[in-house]
């Protein structure tokens, strides 16, 4: 098992009141899933994600992520499962606007530590895997969304992470874009990887294999198989 | 390592993509580095050029006389009190030393000078034995020095320094001419080779005669003063133990007096010089230095807006895997750039400045390898000291706040 979340929990004060952004959240996810995370704003969803993702931990309750307690480790070393094991896509693309596609892409090995020589390598793979071979060195502003969105992707493959984490990758895109993008998860899930995908769109989601919907910090409903 | 160098690749490049606003930024810092720069520059000069010039005269040299270094006006009072230095001291020392390889005496005053028409006022006059050490630097130019036979037989001769030589003497030859040292007649027997300026001061001005002569007409003998030179294999202090020990006989001391006399080196010139001006010196540079305080909090300050308007980034970086150490090192390694930058700005700019001070007052100034290391050291410094809360203030963000940042 890759994910097992066990009655977790995650409250907020937002002055004198307390929110329960989630309220007792089961959940097992297997290695090479394809699974879409659902709800409207509000639902606990984009919690659910940051704590998957290792940005934030639970209030209460248990994440293992492939086997390691993570829902009580540090910064440091929450910093490290996150260079490791995650692989982020967001609906901003988050890229570094200084940066080429090369070194934005370069980053996560370059905290991991990786030699100079491999990064390269690994680097000119992640691009060719997402068809940008020939825009390694422009700038993000020198590229249209979808090209950004698939430096994002090739980011997130580069360290061969156990998880690729999309939070709304399509959000910013036009409907074509948006196709060409979720053909690109397809592919990288058919490489075997674990693709979560947290969106609100129902056709977006329609692409995965299982759906679980979240709402009020709880899971509602949770079914496999493909909608599409 | 990896990541130093990828911090200073990062640290130059977000410093260049805001060229202006890192100029602008690092001004203040530059002026600082500069200012003191230039201080440090000009007070070393002046310590070289005081050492070098002023303060050896001839090596080990040492000198007796009652006042010596008075630090206040009540010891000075107090010494000036004392029995005079006389004559008979000097031919004590002379005959009973086994230590010195040459010794002298000197009395100093002011007189008018004359020669024909031409008068100059307020001049040196300083009565000498001869061979006195006093002249190891002058040689003489032209005729010749003071000589025993000079001081023993009272003759009214002089030799002039170089500035009074040609004073007096714009044309034609001094060398047995009649000069007036007050209202006597003295003969020109030698002029001395130039020594130059040492802080605009002439080192030239004086006329020397016997001090035999001079004690005939000149009677204030408070700053009759002893200098004496040790043997080569003997050291200083020793030779300075046996003169202590020779004035005592002559001055009558009993064992358990104290000594009215002083006795002092160039050492000791130069420690006076340095305690006195090394706290000015030590303020100046203190002063010099709020401007760099001003500065460092000049590039605290945009280091802070540089982490707000780099919040998401740092989301971003710490989501790829950034530990907070990373984060830190980026924003600490940016403003260390920046400072040295400057710093290398201000040592440059600096060091024209005291070359310009230098060469339109005449002040000494001196470039030295330690006011630049001291330079960029303390711009270092300055970067980490002023960067350290910035960096720590990003380092400590929250990544799930980070990213949602705008």
């Amino acid at each position: 098992m890759l994910i097992e979340i066990e009655n977790l929990t995650k409250h907020y004060k937002m002055g004198a009141e307390e929110v329960h952004a989630l309220d007792g959240i089961d959940l097992w996810i297997e290695r090479g899933e394809y699974v879409a995370i659902m709800g409207a704003s509000g639902s606990g969803k984009s919690t659910l994600m940051n704590i998957l993702g290792c940005l934030d931990v639970p209030t209460s309750g248990t994440y293992r992520l492939d086997g390691e307690l993570v829902s009580d480790l540090d910064d440091d070393r929450l910093a490290a499962i996150r260079n490791r094991q995650i692989g982020f896509v967001f609906q901003t693309f988050n890229l570094l606007p200084r940066s080429d596609a090369f070194h934005n892409v370069e980053l996560p090995l370059i905290y991991a530590g990786v030699p100079r020589p491999e990064r390269r390598r690994r680097v000119e793979e992640a691009l060719v895997a997402v068809g940008l071979s020939d825009r390694t060195k422009h700038r993000p502003n020198e590229l249209s969304g979808g090209q950004r969105q698939r430096v994002a992707i090739a980011r997130a493959l580069v360290n061969a992470p156990s998880i690729i984490l999309a939070d709304e990758p399509t959000g910013n895109l036009d409907s074509r874009t948006s196709a060409d993008i979720m053909v690109a998860f397809r592919k990288i899930h058919g490489g075997g990887n674990t693709v979560l995908l947290v969106t609100h769109e129902e056709d977006i989601a329609a692409h995965a294999d299982r759906r679980v919907r979240l709402k009020d910090g709880r899971i509602e409903s949770d079914t496999r198989g493909s909608a599409a | 390592m990896r990541l130093l160098i990828e911090g200073l690749k990062l640290g130059i490049a977000a410093l260049w993509s805001h060229r202006l606003r890192t100029f602008l930024t690092l001004l203040g810092h530059i002026m600082g580095v500069i200012t003191v720069i230039t201080l440090v520059s000009l007070i070393q000069g002046l310590n070289h050029y005081v050492s070098e010039k002023i303060l050896v005269q001839g090596a080990n040299l040492f000198y007796v006389d009652k006042i010596g270094l008075a630090f206040n006006e009540e010891d000075f009072l107090k010494r000036l009190r004392r029995r005079d230095l006389d004559m008979g001291d000097f031919e004590a020392v002379r005959t009973r030393n086994e230590t010195l390889a040459n010794v002298g005496a000197m009395v100093q005053t002011n007189a008018t000078l004359k020669y024909k028409k031409r008068k100059l006022n307020q001049m040196g006059v300083v009565g000498i034995t001869a061979d006195s050490p006093l002249f190891d630097p002058y040689p003489i130019a032209s005729g010749r020095a003071l000589r025993a036979e000079d001081t023993d037989h009272r003759r009214r001769v002089a030799v002039l320094g170089h500035e009074v030589a040609t004073e007096l003497f714009p044309i034609g030859d001094p060398i047995g001419e009649q000069i007036r040292v007050g209202s006597r007649k003295y003969t020109v027997i030698g002029v001395l080779g130039e020594r130059g300026k040492v802080l605009g001061q002439s080192t030239d001005n004086f006329v020397a005669i016997p001090i035999t002569e001079m004690l005939g007409w000149f009677h204030d003998l408070s700053f009759f003063t002893l200098l004496a030179q040790p043997l080569p294999n003997v050291s200083t202090e020793e030779a300075q133990e046996e003169v202590r020990w020779i004035l005592r006989g002559s001055r009558g001391l009993r064992p358990k007096d104290v000594e009215n006399f002083e006795v002092y080196s160039s050492d000791a010139l130069m420690r006076l010089y340095q305690t006195l001006t090394g706290g000015i010196f030590a303020v100046l540079v203190g002063v010099g230095s709020i401007s760099l305080v001003v500065g460092g909090i000049v590039i605290m300050n945009i280091m802070m807006v540089s982490v707000t308007e780099r919040t998401r980034e740092i989301g971003v970086r710490k989501s790829l895997g950034a530990r907070r150490k990373d984060i830190l090192n980026q924003f600490l390694l940016e403003s260390v750039v920046l400072t040295v930058t400057g710093g290398l700005i201000g040592v440059l700019f600096g060091f024209s400045v005291s070359m310009l001070v230098s060469a339109t007052t005449g002040f000494p100034a001196r470039i030295t390898a330690s006011a630049t290391v001291l330079g960029l050291g303390v711009s270092a410094i300055v970067g980490i000291f002023f960067g350290v809360y910035p960096a720590f203030r990003a380092a400590r963000l929250d990544p799930v706040t980070a990213l949602r940042y705008e």
